[in-house]
């Protein structure tokens, strides 16, 4: 499912969170959200998956507003998992992902015939089949944040958009997370990831829009979002850049502070193709 | 230092959900019989001696004597409504517990029965009652609607243990003090006395009449509240999450608010404010569905109705001279069990 | 000489005159009564101006048998502030009046009578007697009671003629009192000696309820009594305590018929209505010991109309009755 945002305009008060931003997902693409603090990422994604609605703009899915496709519909192409997720109940793992399954269940509680086999490759995918009988409350940090993403899986959208998914994870885990995302891409998904891991940024996605003061100012393939200037002026680090093999990705590390600079706000023409 | 309703949650529910998901129907299989085996008992109780099968058997056959008098005037309306009463009272504080994301909503506990109570008496002691009987039931849904939408104003959507409880406090002040004021106010020097009733609840001598006023309204309520279970679910990732697996938020909060205001608003004005129940009965049935919000709220409307019909049987069987009210039952039941809980809290905090 | 011998015998015989005039009693010419039953008393037995004030109660038909006479005497609600500015000479209370207030009563000096509640009709006569001497008019008292016996001497007669009658003795009709909050009035109450009196047996006294108790509902309908005795029901200000005198299984088991409707005025407080009440039973317990009911009408006696809260029942503790005089 392609999912595109236009114009998008977030204000809350007197200053704006979003101002003017376009971007889009499309199936197959691993689609990479960066930006320091504050950039106003999460409140993007929250746009994109229709949870909250923009001042300005418009958000088309497959080129219907989500009035046109219907919530359920929506809810059943499009898996949303939020940052720093909790589950309020202390429930057992399986059915925690069981919970992605809500859109496919009905009013009443109606059959969902692909339900088990869904949950079953969720928890697979996530690595907690042996977790599955564990309480929700009795995870770690990073396991809790795999049986979210597991439950995001379950709804078996056509889109997925994770805000944050790797962030309490370790590094095993990141990578297999990330790889997971890799593949969900490849097999025709359209996913859009928010990241602070500039190097699993560089290394998984395909491409990368860079958000600074609630606008876009960078979006394309890696290697032209993480350039020195951008680093500069947005994250304010300079980065090693490794290529461990030359066809692959570039390994991008930051490594220095860079102190501020009087003109380090003032952003450049963006290179908007939209 | 604040504590947020999730830590207070993983406390309250430490213990791990203990059966397999094929167990619900077991569970309510039981909860179910429990509740047939008490009606057939509460029929049989009373102060005075009943041949419940004569009784029955000529009731059959179209006879219009004593017995069938006394249980079909006395004894069945008062079960019923021990049945119908019950299943309110547990099956909205589950949906408030699901809908709020915290175990110690209650509608009790958060001031829905007092202010339920409260616009019954307005509705009853100014004399609406006996030009529109219904203005009664429709009472108590008012004054329950307003303690929801109050709750709602002063602690927010998802609340806190601490908001809670003192939105809780705030709202049973207010409902308990104009209460008492409607009723010093009241026309009828019986008033002032009657208020162990409306604070306290009571059965006793309730009529067929009652019923036939209440049930339709508390029946609706049930359906409503019964209906949100699948919201409920996903609102335990979280309204954003909830929001984005397709569960429309705002009507889901109408739902359990305007549900909640039938079946416990109708509930409390024919019975007066019965305490607890919704509190002890989805803590303790909790564990055995796995912690899930939607599988709780059946066996809570079970457990809720056979607590009450227990409590009423207790009231009842009990050889005080003078008679026990329902509330005294269910809160001498039910509070040292919030206490509990609250120790559990405090003690946890310290660590 | 002669002149003076005149004024001096005319002086004499006028003193002697006066000294004989003051010889008679005078009662007390500022009486004030805190308590209904008092009120009925003082209103019917005081002399003309003499009362000064009354409880508000006594205006109140539905419970007050003197509610006409009450209109022209002021009210009171048995505080102290309204009492003493008074200045009375007499105050009649009865003994479940707001003790702070009988108290405070006593100890500015004011004389106080506290009557008690009668427990049979003798005693309820001998309570007029009593009262009418403090008030200083034992003859209008002696009237009054002369002309009681007179009236339950011909209700007894009207008995005695019945039971001639009849074929055969019958069994004494039982009777139950149900009251407002399912209570009824057991053994040795006023009400239960003027049910005995009328040839009736008490439900409540054969349960040993005794004075006044609850009933239970389901206990009143298996105990199948032959006549129920309520108080009136009309206009009132709604309140729970009806409600179970409204129940269906009432009207279901209790025809018409067998339900007598007693005026409270008629049976609270001593006084001629008494009477009025024991005829009321009386032709009820009669008309059940026929071998078919006497008329699809229910035995109603006056007063059915524009009834107000009945006053809370003797025999309570004080503290429930701190707003009302009691008896």
């Amino acid at each position: 499912m392609r999912v595109t945002a236009r114009g998008i305009t977030v204000r809350a008060g007197a200053c704006a969170l979003l101002r003017q931003v376009s971007v889009e997902a499309v199936p197959g693409e691993l689609l990479g959200l960066i930006g320091p603090n504050g950039a106003g990422k999460s409140t993007l994604m929250r746009i994109l998956a229709g949870v909250k609605t923009a001042d300005e703009g418009v958000v088309l899915y497959d080129g219907q507003s989500a009035r046109q496709i219907g919530r359920r519909v929506l809810a059943q192409r499009l898996a949303y998992l939020p940052q720093g997720g909790v589950s309020a109940w202390p429930l057992r793992v399986e059915n925690l992902v069981a919970l992605g399954r809500v859109p496919h269940r009905g009013a009443l509680g109606g059959a969902d015939p692909p339900g088990p086999a869904a949950i079953e490759a969720a928890l697979a995918a996530a690595d907690l089949l042996a977790l599955r009988h564990r309480t929700a409350t009795t995870l770690s940090g990073g396991e809790l944040a795999r049986a979210l993403l597991a439950r995001a899986l379950a709804v078996e959208g056509d889109a997925l958009l994770a805000d944050e998914p790797v962030a309490a994870l370790d590094p095993c885990h990141q990578l297999e997370v990330m790889s997971l995302l890799r593949r969900h891409a490849d097999a025709g998904k359209a996913v859009v990831v928010v990241l602070h891991d500039l190097a699993l940024a560089a290394r998984f996605c395909d491409r990368l829009v860079l958000l600074h003061g609630g606008e876009v100012v960078a979006q394309g393939h890696p290697d032209d979002v993480l350039t020195d200037d951008w680093l500069a002026q947005v994250y304010r680090v300079s980065a090693l850049r490794l290529r461990p093999d030359d066809a692959g990705p570039a390994a991008v590390l930051p490594w220095h502070r860079l102190p501020p600079t009087p003109t380090a706000h003032q952003p450049p023409a963006t290179s908007n193709a939209l | 230092m604040a504590r947020s309703a999730v830590a207070d949650v993983a406390i309250l529910s430490v213990q791990p959900p203990r059966k397999a998901p094929g167990s619900a129907w077991l569970l309510g299989g039981a909860l179910a019989t429990g509740l047939l085996a008490l009606l057939l008992v509460s029929l049989d109780v009373g102060r005075a001696p009943l041949d419940l099968t004569a009784a029955v058997t000529q009731w059959w056959r179209g006879e219009a004597t004593l017995a069938t008098l006394v249980l079909t005037e006395l004894r069945v309306p008062r079960a019923l409504l021990a049945v119908l009463v019950g299943a309110s009272l547990g099956l909205a504080g589950a949906a408030l517990q699901g809908l709020l994301r915290n175990p110690l909503a209650e509608p009790g506990i958060v001031g829905v029965s007092a202010c339920a109570a409260l616009g019954a008496v307005v509705a009853f002691y100014s004399g609406w009652t006996v030009a529109v009987p219904l203005a009664l039931p429709l009472g108590g849904m008012a004054g329950a609607l307003l303690a929801v939408l109050l709750l709602y104003a002063l602690a927010g959507r998802s609340a806190g243990t601490l908001t809670l409880i003192l939105a809780g406090v705030a709202i049973n002040g207010f409902a308990g003090a104009a209460t008492a004021l409607a009723l010093n106010l009241a026309p009828n020097p019986y008033a002032v006395t009657e208020i162990v009733f409306w604070m306290m609840g009571s059965l006793s001598d309730r009529s067929m009449t009652h019923v036939v006023l209440a049930a339709p309204l508390i029946v609706v309520g049930l359906g409503l509240l019964a209906a949100g279970g699948r919201g409920l679910d996903a609102l335990t990732l979280g309204e954003e999450a909830a929001v984005s697996l397709g569960v429309p938020l705002a009507r889901l909060r109408a739902q359990i608010v305007v549900g909640t205001a039938f079946a416990v608003g109708a509930s409390v004005a024919t019975v007066g404010a019965v305490g607890f129940v919704g509190l002890v009965v989805p803590h303790l049935l909790r564990p055995l569905v796995g912690h899930q919000p939607s599988r709780l709220l059946l066996p809570s409307a079970l457990g809720g109705a056979v607590l009450v019909l227990a409590a009423d049987i207790a009231v009842r069987a009990i050889p005080l001279g003078a008679e026990l009210k329902l509330g005294v039952v269910t809160a001498l039941i039910g509070a040292p069990f919030f206490l509990w809980l609250v120790l559990r809290l405090r003690e946890e905090a310290w660590r | 000489m002669r002149v003076g011998l005149a004024a001096t015998v005319g002086f004499i015989l006028a003193a002697a005159a006066f000294a004989a005039a003051g010889r008679e009693v005078v009662g007390p010419q500022r009486i004030v009564s805190m308590n209904l039953c008092a009120d009925e008393l003082v209103l019917r037995l005081g002399a003309p101006g003499t009362v000064r004030s009354v409880t508000w109660l006594a205006r109140d038909p539905s419970i007050s048998a003197v509610a006409a006479q009450a209109r022209h005497v002021p009210v009171n609600r048995g505080l102290a502030e309204e009492i003493v500015p008074l200045q009375p000479d007499l105050v009649v209370v009865g003994i479940y009046t707001t003790r702070t207030t009988v108290a405070l009563l006593k100890r500015l000096n004011v004389p106080v009578l506290e009557l008690d509640v009668p427990n049979t009709l003798p005693d309820a006569m001998r309570q007029i007697l009593q009262v009418a001497e403090a008030l200083g008019r034992s003859e209008r008292g002696a009237a009054l009671v002369a002309e009681m016996e007179a009236a339950i001497a011909r209700v007894q007669a009207e008995q005695r003629q019945a039971v001639q009658a009849l074929p055969m003795q019958r069994t004494r009709p039982v009777a139950a009192v149900y009251n407002p909050n399912g209570f009824t009035v057991g053994a040795g109450s006023l009400v239960h000696d003027l049910m005995t009196r009328a040839g009736l047996r008490n439900l409540a006294a054969e349960r040993r309820i005794d004075n006044y108790g609850r009933l239970p509902l389901d206990l009143l309908l298996m105990a199948q009594p032959d006549l129920l005795i309520m108080n009136s029901i009309a206009d009132r200000p709604p309140a729970l305590a009806y409600e179970v005198l409204q129940h269906p299984a009432l009207r279901q088991q209790f025809k018409p018929a067998q339900v007598v409707t007693m005026p409270p005025a008629w049976w609270t407080c001593a006084g001629p209505q008494l009477v009025d009440a024991l005829a009321l039973l009386a032709r009820a317990a009669r008309a059940r010991e026929d071998a078919t009911v006497a008329g699809p009408a229910r035995f109603a006696g006056g007063g059915d109309s524009s009834a107000q809260a009945e006053p809370r029942a003797p025999g309570r503790p004080a503290a429930l009755a701190a707003d009302l005089p009691t008896r």
